[in-house]
């Protein structure tokens, strides 16, 4: 991983636990409706020893390619809003590839704070939601 | 293959895939023309597949078969739901 000019190794450590995680973050993102990346990018940062940015990457690419399996069969039974759709990703097309760009500026920590930050408020809004 | 060779393919394929659909849904949006949007819609859920055959096909040739097997393992997935999708309609 290149950060500047600083060239950090690392090497990817339990992978069968990240491949049992991935079914488990399957699972509670069709059972609760969040997100898989809630569940993946902290198993691979703080188990698999991924840095937070390859994890975030790595588990934005793994949620577009698992998300299209299902979508193809939405989108064969014309359950897909075609205008709708269009609009949604117009509108986060450009917020995403922004967090992208922003995601190389910011440092590692500060990355993890807000991982943190987020992960407190689903917590919270689950929580919210079940009383 | 080097693996900075194979990020690059990866990220040609995935930055041509957005542009292209991200225009196609655009023109479809601006002049109302659903074929334009169901065509955006489509390369867009076909992005990452094609992001995962050429990843593939790149670790392939770089002969790290256990990755290689995983990720035409997730196209085998990919296909299945096409065929599911093409069965059914």
């Amino acid at each position: 991983l290149q950060e500047g000019e600083t060239t950090f190794v690392y090497r990817v450590k339990r992978l069968p636990f990240g491949l049992f995680a991935s079914l488990l973050a399957g699972a509670i993102s069709g059972l609760l409706g969040v997100g898989g990346g809630i569940v993946k990018v902290p198993v691979l940062n703080s188990f698999c020893g991924v840095p937070i940015r390859v994890a975030a990457a790595t588990s934005t690419f793994m949620i577009g390619v698992t998300a299209a399996a299902s979508a193809i069969l939405y989108f064969a039974r014309g359950d897909v809003a075609l205008p709708l759709t269009a609009a949604i990703c117009l509108g986060a097309l450009p917020a995403s590839l922004l967090g992208a760009r922003l995601a190389e500026r910011v440092e590692a920590r500060s990355l993890k704070v807000l991982m943190a930050l987020v992960l407190m408020g689903v917590a919270a809004q689950m929580a919210l939601r079940a009383l | 293959v080097s693996e900075s060779r194979i990020h690059l393919a990866v990220e040609a394929v995935l930055s041509g895939g957005l542009l292209v659909s991200g225009a196609a849904l655009l023109l479809g949006l601006l002049l109302a023309q659903e074929p334009l949007l169901r065509w955006g819609v489509m390369v867009m859920i076909a992005t990452p597949a094609g992001g995962t055959l050429v990843l593939a096909a790149g670790l392939v040739a770089k002969r790290d078969w256990f990755f290689a097997a995983l990720c035409l393992w997730v196209l085998f997935v990919l296909f299945s739901s096409l065929m599911i999708a093409s069965w059914r309609s």
